[in-house]
């Protein structure tokens, strides 16, 4: 599909949720759904203020730290165990663990150990993520035809030539998936986190409103986060992908 | 004490002494001893699934012995593979100088060299293109000159020219007698002994001795052309 087509279709796509959003504020009272116009206004007003700012960068700080050390740990252990049955065995009842229990029992044991603020959200956030991560990693690395390590053995690759020669490159496709489920994922749980225990941040905010009755800054927030999700998309992942992917696009 | 003469050791590359393997509970090679000179260029033939590849592998440090002692004084190896086995998201000039980097060859030598190897190989204008963007014989140049790059002093051909035409497996065949030094040891596997006898000094013929798996090897000296017309007469027997 051409660029143009595809932007014609994310235009119209974007056009007919806004009209739906129209014509639901216009049913429903102002005090359950603030209009886009409303909404607008009001993320006008916000960024005019220097809190706006303060409390966006508290958010985006917590994401870049919970997201770091998730992909760190994730793709490290997910490397390794790709590639040694033993860790993957090992790390098994860990996973399961961590991908079975409900995040509310996280959230509650995560502020009850470190109270409120930013080592509370980013501790459910990276345990939340890191299981994606490692099990996208590690499924990965195990698809991986066995030829290419035998290539680097025989010619002598660096650990270094392995992993950004062999390793990155062979598992680009799921890999780019992965980053873009964690990062949305990543966004959803700050917030959520933020919401629950938190004295600064979007989500901190999303609470003053609601119990505020502030409908209009509300959604103002709530658009405010749907920005980080499409910038980090559109502007950090895209570019990822289409670089680690660009041979694919020749053939 | 070792009693081995003292010019064998000099001259050995790869030495191998009671070598057994075993791959996934499967007797491959029971008590194989073997050795290859500095230099040698050697034709290894066979049924397939005789070992012949298990054997090169063996050599390269793919597989480790399960018993025995394999010694491989060679510090830089260059294996060409049965398919061209180019890694797919790097283009024809990073495929080949990153085998170099690996070798610790220098970024203004791997310039040169890699310019040289390009125009033998006649793949100058493809040196951007990836893998997929090239015919089944222009891979396999790449793959030669990837071997090369290095300037290996142990050289293991895997049925190289298997998936290509006659002409072209001609082709390839001097193509590779051309890149190939005195000092270059080669081990050579290929099931058309007529592929490989313009390069050997010397044939290794593997077989199944008998239905316990083990292998009985035999060495035919085909340095002249008589002694090559002899040695096929014999083969094809």
């Amino acid at each position: 599909m051409k660029t143009k087509q595809k932007l014609a279709l994310y235009l119209l796509s974007l056009t007919s949720l806004l009209v739906l959003w129209q014509i639901l504020a216009n049913q429903l009272n102002p005090m359950i759904l603030a209009s886009p116009w409303q909404t607008l206004m009001q993320l006008f007003e916000l960024i005019l203020t220097a809190d706006f700012w303060q409390q966006l960068l508290v958010t985006l700080n917590r994401l870049l730290y919970a997201l770091s050390i998730a992909c760190s740990i994730g793709f490290t252990l997910g490397l390794i165990a790709g590639r040694h049955a033993w860790l993957k065995f090992y790390l098994a009842p860990f996973r399961w663990l961590l991908m079975s229990i409900p995040p509310v029992i996280i959230v509650l044991l995560a502020m009850l150990w470190f109270g409120m603020g930013s080592t509370m959200v980013v501790f459910i956030t990276v345990l939340l993520l890191t299981p994606t991560i490692y099990i996208n990693t590690q499924k990965s690395v195990e698809q991986i035809d066995n030829h290419w390590f035998e290539l680097a053995q025989v010619y002598q690759f660096s650990w270094y030539q392995r992993l950004s020669k062999i390793y990155i490159p062979a598992i680009s496709g799921p890999l780019c998936a992965t980053l873009i489920i964690v990062c949305c994922s990543g966004v959803r749980i700050v917030v959520l986190a933020e919401v629950l225990g938190a004295h600064q941040g979007i989500g901190f905010e999303l609470a003053n409103a609601s119990s505020n009755f502030d409908t209009a800054e509300l959604y103002a927030w709530v658009v405010v986060s749907l920005s980080i999700v499409a910038f980090m998309e559109l502007i950090l992942l895209k570019p990822i992908q289409y670089y680690l992917l660009r041979w694919r696009k020749l053939s | 004490m070792n009693k081995k003469p003292l010019t064998k050791q000099i001259n050995s590359l790869i030495s191998l002494q009671n070598v057994v393997l075993t791959l996934a509970d499967q007797s491959i090679f029971s008590h194989l001893s073997l050795t290859f000179n500095i230099g040698e260029k050697v034709a290894l033939l066979g049924d397939s699934g005789v070992g012949k590849s298990s054997l090169l592998k063996l050599i390269a440090g793919i597989h480790q012995p399960t018993q025995g002692e394999l010694t491989n004084k060679a510090l830089r190896i260059g294996y060409v593979f049965q398919e061209p086995r180019l890694l797919p998201w790097l283009t024809v000039e990073q495929n080949i100088t990153e085998v170099m980097k690996a070798n610790g060859i220098i970024k203004m030598q791997r310039e040169i060299k890699l310019t040289e190897l390009l125009t033998q190989v006649e793949l100058t204008q493809y040196r951007h293109y990836y893998p997929h963007q090239l015919s089944g014989g222009m891979a396999q140049r790449v793959s030669l000159a990837r071997a090369f790059a290095i300037e290996p002093d142990l050289l293991l051909l895997d049925e190289p020219f298997s998936a290509l035409d006659k002409n072209l497996t001609q082709q390839l065949s001097q193509l590779l007698s051309r890149f190939l030094k005195p000092e270059t040891t080669m081990i050579y596997v290929s099931h058309y002994i007529e592929q490989v006898l313009p390069l050997a000094q010397s044939c290794l013929f593997l077989h199944n001795a008998s239905s316990t798996q083990k292998k009985k090897f035999t060495w035919h000296s085909t340095a002249n052309a008589i002694e090559r017309e002899q040695f096929l007469k014999q083969f094809y027997q």
